[in-house]
């Protein structure tokens, strides 16, 4: 081992070498070099610096072929050690030099040196196990890697499209649909939910919380989560409404929804929340209002997406709760044209067919009804009829007489009128012109503008509803009889009205 | 086998999927010197006189990890150069023959390498002649000059550092680097590097003496 190339404490002394003492030490390497012939420097010694010798199987890196990029540096290292440990040098060319006349002679004496001992070996090795060059199982590996491949890309999309799915069918949207569907506890549809019967029994009527389907409280935590994070997204607050009608807690689905909507935009879902709610706590509470304001975002969201299912379905109860018949038919008569969900399809059916029929048997009770119930005199006439009286009683008692005593309003056919107008005649009063029923008040505008025209005209009143009849009818919007049949006039028909117009002027 | 002489990689190509046994006999004489040498030269670094049948166990065990694993070491053969699988051929011997006396030394636990005796002759020896403290001196020297090739790694890269100090110091030969293949160097480059680090390693210290001397104190 030598020191010389110690470049530890030793070699901070060495930096005060002068020039020629270096140089000469130079050209004494080199001319050494010379001199040696090949043998190396002899002054041997510890060399803390190189560090631990390799192993001797180590070195055979360095006589290998050619080095990769990876294994240059462990070659660097190799060489940095060689250079200056004599052990490892002398090992380096014991392992890389030719063999010596001596080592040749030796060798020869060998088995393995020997023409047989080689065949001998030869043979064995050609038998051992090998891959032939063209080995089917060798050329069955890239298709193998082929399958393999496939059979991951495949694996890894059915994982991705699960998990979209998975992430889709768990939105807080599609909880809320589910609890819905789940337990559909009012007639109004709620955007994305599939097909239910109403099930009113499962109410919660806002307190129930105990009851609560687990759909909605992780719908319900989830949205809280995401308020958390952004109170004032009008997204998550429509959801948060949206459970609140769920769970009937009218008032601050309400408070939230109209917000809003005063924030805009007014959306189609957000105006058939906001209705829903409405509709629901005037259900609950019996308030006009709340109904009325329901059907109002209602026809505005119709008009916004003329053509949305929901919108029709809600659009159409609506006006069927608000007395709307034959809106509610042509409205259902819509909705059917755009559903497509059977479920959903066959309730609209039902309902347009229960409307229809529920329609015809009023008209039929009506007409049947009106000559007993047209006039006082008819009316007391009846009643002096027993035999009749008792033909109708039950349906007098039923239908009618109840709603007659209670005054209370008709939501399709006004029989309470009647009463009205009879009042009016004992009271003196000549000629009373009313409805038969509830009627849409739009198509009250063009009929009483024609009335009042045609008394205006000097008309009598029974002429002057016939002529607005008459420009009822004319008009496509409302040539149903719906519109123009509900007005009758009682009376002597005899009031000249025209010389009051004239006088107003 | 044909007449023309095959090249020792092609050869080895050819046995990784052949079962001629003329085809092997070819390989196996054609490997068997390098293998034999350096199964005797490991051996000689684990005993002090290895016996013939143990380098000849050697040499078999070589050629047995060469068709190890359907002779994956043949199959994954990729020649670097002009018969490169014998450098590869010697990496395996070393390999295997310092395996072959490991497994060895377990066996008998406590079994122990033999030091190699290669210098101590040498380091009896007077060497130079130099005393201790010309030692001492000349030892100084030759660490400044070790500095001064390390002080420029832009034009003296560590590899001709070491090439400079194995070819000076350790007294190898041009051919002997050059036969260390993993370098990339024929003797010719070889001796072309060390031109080169000798002739700017002078030119560093003959611009030093110009500049005067720095004796010490």
């Amino acid at each position: 081992m030598n020191d010389d190339l110690n470049t530890g404490p030793a070699s901070e002394s060495s930096s005060v070498t002068s020039g020629d003492a270096l140089s000469r030490a130079f050209e004494e390497l080199i001319e050494g070099r010379r001199s040696r012939a090949g043998a190396p420097v002899t002054d041997q010694g510890s060399v803390p610096w190189a560090g631990p010798c390799p192993e001797p199987g180590e070195w055979a890196l360095l006589l290998g072929g050619e080095a990769r990029p990876a294994e240059w540096a462990k070659v660097d290292a190799l060489l940095a050690h060689g250079a200056v440990c004599h052990t490892c040098a002398e090992r380096l060319r014991i392992l890389s030099a030719d063999p010596s006349p001596e080592e040749t002679a030796e060798l020869g004496k060998l088995a393995c040196a020997s023409r047989e001992g080689q065949r001998g070996l030869a043979s064995q090795l050609a038998h051992t196990p090998h891959r032939a060059l063209h080995d089917p199982v060798r050329n069955r590996l890239p298709r193998l890697y082929l399958w393999a491949g496939a059979g991951l890309a495949a694996s890894l999309l059915i994982v991705a499209v699960m998990s979209v799915w998975w992430h889709r069918a768990n939105t807080p949207e599609r909880l809320l649909a589910e609890a819905y569907t789940r337990a559909r506890i009012f007639d109004l549809r709620m955007p994305g939910a599939g097909f239910a019967e109403v099930t009113p029994g499962t109410h919660l009527r806002g307190s129930a919380t105990g009851r609560e389907s687990a759909k909605l409280l992780e719908a319900r935590a989830r949205i809280e989560d995401h308020l958390e994070a952004a109170p004032g997204d009008p997204h998550w607050l429509e959801l948060e409404a949206r459970a609140d009608v769920l769970e009937e807690k009218f008032d601050p689905a309400i408070e939230i929804l109209d917000r809003l909507l005063a924030a805009g935009p007014a959306t189609p879902s957000l105006l058939v929340d906001d209705a829903a709610a409405y509709f629901q706590r005037g259900a609950a509470t019996g308030s006009e209002n709340d109904r009325a304001t329901a059907l109002e975002y209602l026809r505005h969201a119709d008009e916004l997406a003329p053509g949305d299912p929901v919108v029709l379905f809600n659009e159409a109860v609506v006006m069927e709760d608000r007395g709307q018949v034959m809106n509610a038919v042509e409205t259902w008569n819509r909705y059917l044209r755009f559903e497509r969900d059977p479920g959903w399809l066959a309730e609209g059916r039902r309902r347009l067919q229960a409307l229809e029929q529920k329609f015809n048997q009023l008209k039929s009770h009506q007409s049947r009804m009106e000559r007993y119930l047209a006039t006082p005199q008819a009316m007391r006439a009846l009643a002096a009829d027993p035999a009749t009286l008792a033909a109708i009683d039950e349906e007098l008692s039923s239908t009618l007489l109840p709603r007659l005593l209670d005054g209370e309003k008709e939501e399709s056919w006004n029989h309470g009128m009647g009463d009205i107008v009879d009042t009016l005649a004992a009271l003196g009063v000549p000629d009373v012109v009313a409805t038969r029923w509830q009627i849409d008040s739009a198509s009250a505008v063009p009929m009483m503008d024609g009335f009042y025209g045609g008394l205006a005209k000097g008309l009598t009143v029974p002429q002057a509803l016939t002529a607005a009849r008459q420009t009822l009818i004319r008009d496509p919007r409302y040539r149903h009889p719906y519109y123009w049949a509900a007005w009758y006039a009682s009376g002597g028909g005899r009031s000249d009205l025209g010389a009051l117009f004239h006088a107003a002027k | 086998m044909n007449g023309i002489r095959t090249s020792v990689n092609d050869l080895a190509k050819s046995c990784a999927h052949s079962a001629d046994a003329a085809e092997w006999e070819e390989f196996v004489c054609r490997c068997t010197p390098l293998a034999s040498v350096v199964a005797m030269r490991v051996s000689r670094m684990w005993v002090s006189n290895p016996s013939p049948a143990t380098v000849d166990d050697i040499v078999q065990e070589v050629f047995l990890k060469l068709c190890e694993q359907e002779r994956r070491i043949l199959r994954d053969f990729e020649p670097r150069g002009e018969d490169s699988f014998l450098g590869l051929l010697r990496m395996v011997s070393v390999s295997v023959a310092n395996d072959y006396f490991r497994r060895l030394r377990s066996a008998k636990r406590g079994g122990n390498v033999v030091t190699t005796p290669l210098l101590e002759e040498e380091a009896q020896l007077p060497g130079d002649g130099a005393q201790p403290a010309a030692r001492m001196q000349r030892s100084v020297l030759l660490a400044e000059l070790d500095r001064k090739l390390r002080s420029a790694p832009e034009v003296v890269t560590e590899r001709d550092r070491a090439l400079f100090w194995l070819y000076y110091r350790q007294g190898f030969t041009a051919e002997e680097i050059g036969r260390l293949t993993a370098i990339g160097l024929t003797a010719k480059g070889v001796e072309s590097a060390l031109r080169r680090v000798t002739t700017w390693l002078r030119g560093e210290i003959e611009r030093r003496k110009s500049e005067g001397p720095r004796e010490s104190g």
